[in-house]
């Protein structure tokens, strides 16, 4: 079949969307960022786009409920940046949102569409990792973000099934994050490897992107971090990594940035006296 | 200079601005067509490959499928390039790299013709291929030509070699590879052909040699030059990237084939990155002498250039890159054996630069080093060994032009960059990073270099009103010349910029002035322009009019040409310099750049934060188009040093569009402060040199210098990623390339090449010199 004649669907309702995606070999269409490019490329040919702009007024929110945030599925990441909800509440989320692309890119690309792609570089997912979130499937259920990602491009979703939005616990006010991101380049760069990292009194969240098939947790890493080791944190996350090596970047060099990008974080949050960096001082 | 000037030297706003600023469809391939038709080229499946069979049936049968063509539909010579016609227009005995073209289609779609190459079944043998310049040159390698792997070998001896690295205080001895650089433009390849009403074939085409791609397209038709006109200009970009053919002879062969109605080819990224030319990759073994007071005593060097499966713009490539061997500074004595070969690895060709930026960082590096090992001021010590006028350089040529070296030297050293470098590494923000500041300096060679026909003509046209339409075949790549052209037609014609319409690249109505290339479309088009326009104020004198609109009256009523045409030669040097084809060249551009780079120890990044790009222009026609270029070589040069290379693996792509191919954004580019220094040229138009491609060239080694700088470590391999920087950092063992291993396949290398080099048959275009004492290499 050629490009043109693909046929592309805009339902009004999330109900008519569903139903569109019932039809095998179909697939939703958010932002498009990534699905352009895979379309163009042949690897994926669905028989339908089913285009989700027309449920922006259903699924592009960001939601406070007491203690927990949602954002939905068709939320932009220029949206998440703009609120000032998510820098307040949710700051690790901000901070990994803007490393993404760039600004029309931000401007298109949307928070489910960086969920249904599924690559462990998605810069959005160890934040979300981080902040143990929950997605929204179809509006009725909820499943963890880590039991959601099978591997690269897979999900644990039903034909049909459609991300709808995506709840976490806010950020309490006296907790440090970051998130730390090694591409080729200042922009539009895709993660040789990240770190989100989460820390409090008595608590710690590290993931790591682009070092494994999905995006991980590193528990041995947070382990470290809450009994105040910083480089025994730096090589437990050494250690989870199972990064490959392609025409970007080796596996051992994804696995060394793995640690030192922790590291990076925790000089970053903390101040660089209370880590003493591997990297040290080549001269 | 001191006549006042108006229009010379001043930075008026492009002429092409509003347009392209506005978003008008300015380039050739985004302009709406009328009826038109699709074509495509079907691309070679294996890298090196005999064909067996090539079926077009199905794909003919394939409803709007219009044509379908291959080599036996080629009338003429089956094979183009500038030098050597040894690319095949349409492949028929074997491929020899993954860009080589099979098949042509048109169709009435893109998609269908897309849809037609699928059907196109060709049956292959595959064969061994040899991915390594190095490896290419061994006895056994296998064979891209049956005429040997070696494409050209240039050997320059001068002096006393061996006695000056024996007296020598220093030796530096180095490997340095760099890579294969993508040109990139904002424009993919493409364009438009049409067979006219009357008979004519039109292309419309973005490229950099209107004329030459005339008599190569006529070549292949077996048609008159004459009854083909090339529009050529504007481009969207082209850094010698559209100096070859780029896809006229496929829009040529098409429009034959199509009953009159335009074909339309433009390559996707993807295909422009695996078909199109690439900046050569070089290995260049250097070796550098210099006495205990600094004084640089001898110059050796090994160089490898990979040209792909096709020579294209090679053979010169390499031989400017030897030219250039020893920089601006003087060289007693110097040995250089340079090799341009033959891989299945694409094509390379003609980039900014043309092979210059390739030796000048092992060269600039080299020099880095030798200034540590005798504690000396990196620039000190180059001030100590620059060319004065008078001198000869490194391969002995006489530098009577204008030498810029020691005023560009100067503007560097006081350039903030330089001069508050040390308060400047000390404002370093982040404990884990570390600061340095670098420079690189360098020349380049203008024009195309001796015995070459190097010639330069324009037409000016008188217009009602007193207007004027200045013709002339080189091309706005988007440099500003067409801005630069209107500057010296008004000034010589005294009328204002607005007045002169520049046309470009028109074979049906400019004037052959040869390639925007070599950084000669400044010095070129503006000499032809002054000639040109002193035509035009006889005219004017002649009909004893007051004004250009009455003298048009007059004209018209009298039956006077109001069309006049001239021409000139380019200068070169009074000597060739023995075995080195081209070489030397006459007149040069100058510059130098200072770098401040910031390393984070953690990762490997490297962030280019400011530089000083010093450039001697001769005069400068337009200032702000100077900086312009100049920043736009600054970023270039940081991705060359830092980023670009398309990677291939037993000849195939692996990063052929730009999510992979990663160039600089604007986040990558650093703040250039640009200094211009005029060193006038009496022998330029307005005393003006040229500069385009200088601005790429010092910043690699100024970047290189600034890492060392900064954390301690040489690169020797660009581009310098944050992975190569770390595992440096790291002391990783597997991050030094230059092993006893690479030592001796280097010296196996020079002895393969000696041995080639006495039985491989001459090659089919130009004379493949022989160096006088080659018996002892
Ligand atoms: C130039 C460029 C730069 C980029 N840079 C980055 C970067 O720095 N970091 C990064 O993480 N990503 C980057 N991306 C990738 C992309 O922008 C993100 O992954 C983005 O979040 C995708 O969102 P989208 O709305 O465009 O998704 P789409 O392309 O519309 O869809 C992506 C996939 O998700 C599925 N999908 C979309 N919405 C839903 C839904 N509601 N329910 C179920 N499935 C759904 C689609 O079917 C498709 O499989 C870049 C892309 C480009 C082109």
């Amino acid at each position: 079949m050629l490009q043109a004649d693909v046929p592309v669907y805009t339902p009004a309702t999330l109900a008519e969307a569903r139903q569109l995606l019932q039809e095998p070999g179909t697939r939703p269409v958010a932002g498009g960022t990534d699905a352009m490019v895979r379309f163009k490329d042949g690897v994926w040919r669905p028989t339908a786009w089913v285009n989700l702009l027309r449920l922006r007024g259903e699924l592009a929110y960001i939601r406070e409920d007491g203690d927990w945030l949602e954002v939905g599925a068709l939320t932009t990441f220029s949206e998440l940046l703009a609120s000032r909800v998510v820098r307040e509440r949710a700051p690790l989320l901000a901070k990994a949102v803007r490393t993404v692309g760039g600004p029309a890119i931000r401007n298109m690309g949307t928070i489910g569409g960086n969920i249904g792609t599924a690559s462990p570089a998605g810069d959005s997912l160890p934040a979300l990792y981080a902040l143990d979130a929950e997605v929204l499937v179809n509006g009725v259920t909820t499943i963890g973000i880590a039991e959601l990602m099978l591997g690269p491009g897979r999900l644990k979703l039903q034909a049909g099934d459609l991300i709808t939005g995506v709840r976490f616990r806010a950020q309490a006010p006296d907790e440090v994050c970051t998130f730390e991101k090694l591409g080729l380049r200042a922009a539009h760069a895709i993660s040789l490897a990240s770190v989100a990292v989460r820390l409090a009194p008595g608590m710690a969240r590290v993931a790591l992107g682009a070092v494994a098939p999905t995006v991980i947790r590193v528990p041995d890493a947070e382990a470290a971090l809450v009994a105040g080791h910083a480089a025994a944190a730096a090589a437990a996350a050494q250690e989870a990594a199972r990064p490959i090596s392609d025409v970007r970047a080796s596996a051992e060099y994804r696995r060394a940035m793995a640690g030192n990008l922790l590291l990076r974080g925790l000089m970053r949050m903390l101040g660089p006296n209370l880590v003493s960096p591997i990297g040290g001082d080549p001269r | 200079m001191t006549n006042q000037q108006t229009w010379i030297g001043k930075s008026v706003h492009r002429v092409d601005a509003p347009a392209k600023l506005k978003g008008e469809p300015v380039y050739m391939t985004d302009r709406p067509l009328e009826n038109p038709c699709f074509g495509r080229v079907l691309r070679s499946r294996y890298p090196h490959a005999r064909i067996l069979r090539i079926d077009t049936a199905k794909a003919s049968a394939l409803p709007g499928v219009i044509c379908v063509l291959t080599h036996k539909d080629v009338p003429g010579l089956n094979g183009f390039g500038i030098v050597i016609p040894d690319q095949p227009v349409l492949c028929f005995d074997k491929v020899r790299m993954m860009g080589d073209a099979l098949a042509l289609v048109a169709a009435e779609t893109p998609e269908i013709a897309a849809a037609a190459l699928d059907l196109i079944e060709v049956d292959y043998e595959p064969l061994p291929i040899v991915d390594d310049a190095l490896a290419a040159i061994m006895p056994g390698s296998p064979l891209v030509h049956e005429t040997g792997n070696i494409h050209l070998r240039t050997v320059i001896r001068r002096g006393e070699v061996a006695q000056a690295f024996a007296e020598a205080a220093v030796v530096v001895d180095h490997v340095y590879f760099t890579p294969r650089q993508a040109h990139m433009f904002l424009e993919t390849e493409g364009g438009v052909g049409q067979l006219m009403p009357n008979g004519e074939l039109h292309i419309w085409c973005p490229a950099q040699a209107a004329f030459r791609d005339r008599l190569q397209v006529a070549r292949l038709l077996g048609w008159d030059p004459e009854r083909i006109r090339e529009y050529s200009s504007p481009s969207g970009g082209a850094f010698g990237g559209k100096d070859e053919l780029t896809v006229q002879h496929y829009l040529a062969l098409l429009a034959l084939h199509t009953g009159g109605r335009p074909v339309k080819i433009h390559l996707s990224r993807e295909e422009s990155t695996v078909a199109g030319i690439k900046r050569h990759p070089f290995m260049v073994q250097m070796r550098t002498a210099a006495a205990a007071d600094g004084t640089f005593l001898a110059q050796e060097a090994f160089v490898v250039a990979d040209t792909g499966a096709y020579a294209s713009l090679g053979g010169p490539v390499l031989n400017l890159a030897i030219e250039h061997i020893g920089g601006v500074y003087r060289f007693p004595s110097l040995n250089v054996e340079g090799y341009c070969v033959y891989t299945n690895n694409g094509i390379s060709g003609a980039f900014r630069g043309f092979g210059v930026p390739q030796v000048l960082v092992a060269l600039e590096s080299n020099i880095d080093e030798i200034a540590r090992r005798l504690g000396r001021d990196p620039l000190d010590l180059r001030r100590q060994n620059l060319i004065q006028r008078g001198d000869l350089s490194a391969i002995g040529n006489p530098m009577t032009t204008g030498v810029g070296n020691q005023a560009v030297l100067e503007a560097l050293e006081n350039s903030p960059t330089w001069k508050e470098r040390t308060a400047k590494k000390a404002a370093v923000t982040d404990p884990w990073k570390r600061r340095g500041v670098g420079i690189g300096l360098c020349m380049q060679g203008l024009g195309l270099g001796k015995g070459i026909p190097d010639y330069g003509a324009a037409v000016i046209e008188l217009l009602p009103g007193g207007k004027f339409k200045v013709g002339i075949s080189i091309q706005e790549i988007g440099t500003g010349n067409q801005t630069a052209y209107a500057q010296f037609a008004a000034e010589a014609l005294g009328c204002d910029v607005a007045d002169v319409e520049v046309i470009q690249g028109d074979t049906g109505y400019s004037a052959d002035a040869g390639t925007v290339t070599a950084t000669r479309s400044v010095f070129t088009g503006g000499k032809a322009i002054q000639i040109t326009a002193e035509k035009m104020v006889a005219l004017l004198r002649s009909t004893g009019a007051e004004s250009y609109a009455a003298a048009y009256a007059v004209a018209r009523e009298r039956g006077l040409e109001t069309k006049v045409r001239g021409s000139f030669a380019w200068p070169e040097a009074d000597e060739e310099i023995p075995g080195a084809f081209g070489l030397p060249h006459h007149i040069y551009g100058y510059g130098a750049q200072a770098a401040l780079v910031e390393v984070d120890t953690l990762t490997g990044e490297v962030q280019v934060l400011e530089v000083a790009s010093v450039v001697d222009t001769g005069k400068s026609i337009n200032p702000m188009g100077v900086e312009g270029q100049s920043e736009g070589g600054v970023a270039q040069g940081v991705g060359l040093a830092l980023m670009e290379d398309t990677v291939v693996r037993e000849g195939r792509f692996l990063n052929a569009n730009m999510s992979n191919y990663i160039i600089p954004t604007a986040g990558d580019v650093p703040k250039v402060e640009t200094f211009i220094v005029e060193v006038h040229e009496e022998k330029g138009p307005s005393g003006a040199k040229g500069m385009g491609e200088v601005p790429i060239v010092p910043t690699m080694p100024a970047i290189f210098g600034a890492i060392y700088d900064a954390v301690g470590v040489q690169m020797f391999r660009a581009p310098a990623t944050p992975e190569r920087v770390y595992m440096a950092m790291m002391g990783d063992p597997s991050a030094t390339e230059d092993t006893p291993a690479l030592r001796a396949r280097i010296a196996e290398g020079r002895r393969a090449g000696l041995a080639a080099q006495l039985h491989q048959t001459e090659g089919e275009g130009y004379a493949q010199p022989k160096g006088p004492e080659d018996e002892e290499a």
